[in-house]
């Protein structure tokens, strides 16, 4: 309870930091199954927790404070995707243009080769990352809220700022996608 | 219950999130459909693969940098002071309770006692009033002195008596 004590009537930045550490495994894994890559997770959680930081002022001790910062997190990386530059996409059936104003095919490098990637396909985790990759944000978010952190419909709710119900059927359709998606490396 | 609607309740069926009379549908349902029996342990090994996912791990040095940039923020910057939940929640007590306080700290009022005006009453009413009661009842007048005297103060008012009597 001294503890407590003596740590609310810290500086700001020392009970922030306190907070962070309490729950920087959930932030982490939350924060890299939404993006599904290391640097931009790791990107992802620097500008939230400054965005975090700067809100601390509303933030109401004794409430969950990871939720607080997925809701923040989320935000953010709305954001993030927004701000990314729109990325021309081509077909990788035709050709390529030279300087010299030539069309020659493409070469494609196929990563599935190497043996790295072999590695990871053998583990689950990578088609589980892939399938999550391919659900809808709005999907992604609730699947990763219920079915990795375990959180319930409502605290999903809080955080998405949907009704439970939204949460209910989110999930629902996530799921269903998921399983679509894991068809080929998991026999259900 | 119909199929299609049975399925989409199926996910939260696997969560316990039905109530108990939607929860008996469902089981109702499932013992007589085969798909959505395959469907609910589909949902479950789909839940299971993902409660059971490896938990991604951050590069070596990425929390001690975070932390490190954090202080560093937060030695030019402190949280922007707004009215969190629980300060707004304490000035609505304060608030209530100094009302309170000047409520039931402040003696009560008097209701002010009514100021008599003073009746002007037109002496010759009075006498004119006298007179007729007097009249009326002769004795009146006398008996209300005498009990008048007894009560308060002893003045003789014998002579006026025996006047009256005759």
């Amino acid at each position: 309870m001294i503890d407590i004590l003596r740590l609310w009537r810290a500086d700001p930045i020392v009970r922030f930091e306190a907070l962070v550490r309490e729950h920087e495994a959930a932030i982490y894994r939350v924060a890299f199954r939404l993006c599904g890559d290391r640097d931009e997770a790791e990107d992802l959680i620097q500008e939230t927790l400054l965005e975090a930081y700067e809100a601390f002022g509303k933030f109401a001790p004794g409430t969950h404070f990871d939720r607080w910062v997925f809701r923040i997190m989320r935000n953010t990386y709305i954001d993030r995707v927004r701000r990314r530059p729109k990325v021309r996409i081509d077909s990788l059936d035709a050709g390529v243009q030279t300087d010299a104003g030539q069309t020659v095919p493409r070469e494609i490098i196929d990563v599935s080769s190497e043996p790295d990637v072999q590695i990871m396909a053998r583990t689950l985790d990578g088609p589980i990352q892939e399938a999550l990759q391919a659900l809808p944000e709005e999907f992604r978010t609730v699947v990763i809220l219920a079915d990795i952190e375990e959180l319930s419909y409502e605290e999903v709710a809080k955080v998405v700022g949907c009704p439970v119900g939204t949460v209910r059927s989110r999930l629902h359709r996530g799921r269903a996608i998921l399983k679509e998606k894991l068809k080929k490396y998991v026999r259900f | 219950m119909e199929c299609e609607r049975c399925n989409h309740e199926l996910s939260a069926y696997v969560d316990g999130k039905l109530t108990t009379r939607e929860a008996r549908q469902v089981r109702e349902h499932l013992a007589c459909c085969r798909r959505c029996r395959e469907d609910v342990e589909e949902i479950q090994k789909v839940r299971g693969l993902l409660r059971g996912s490896a938990t991604p791990q951050p590069s070596p040095a990425f929390w001690a940098e975070t932390y490190s940039k954090l202080r560093d923020h937060g030695a030019q910057h402190r949280p922007r002071r707004t009215l969190g939940r629980w300060a707004s929640a304490g000035w609505a007590t304060a608030a209530g309770l100094a009302l309170a306080l000047i409520v039931f700290l402040t003696p009560p009022q008097l209701s002010p006692a009514p100021v008599e005006t003073e009746r002007t009453v037109n002496p010759a009413t009075l006498v004119s009033l006298h007179a007729t009661m007097r009249a009326d009842t002769p004795l009146s007048d006398l008996g209300k002195v005498r009990y008048a005297l007894t009560e308060a103060n002893a003045i003789d008012l014998s002579d006026d008596a025996r006047l009256d009597s005759d």
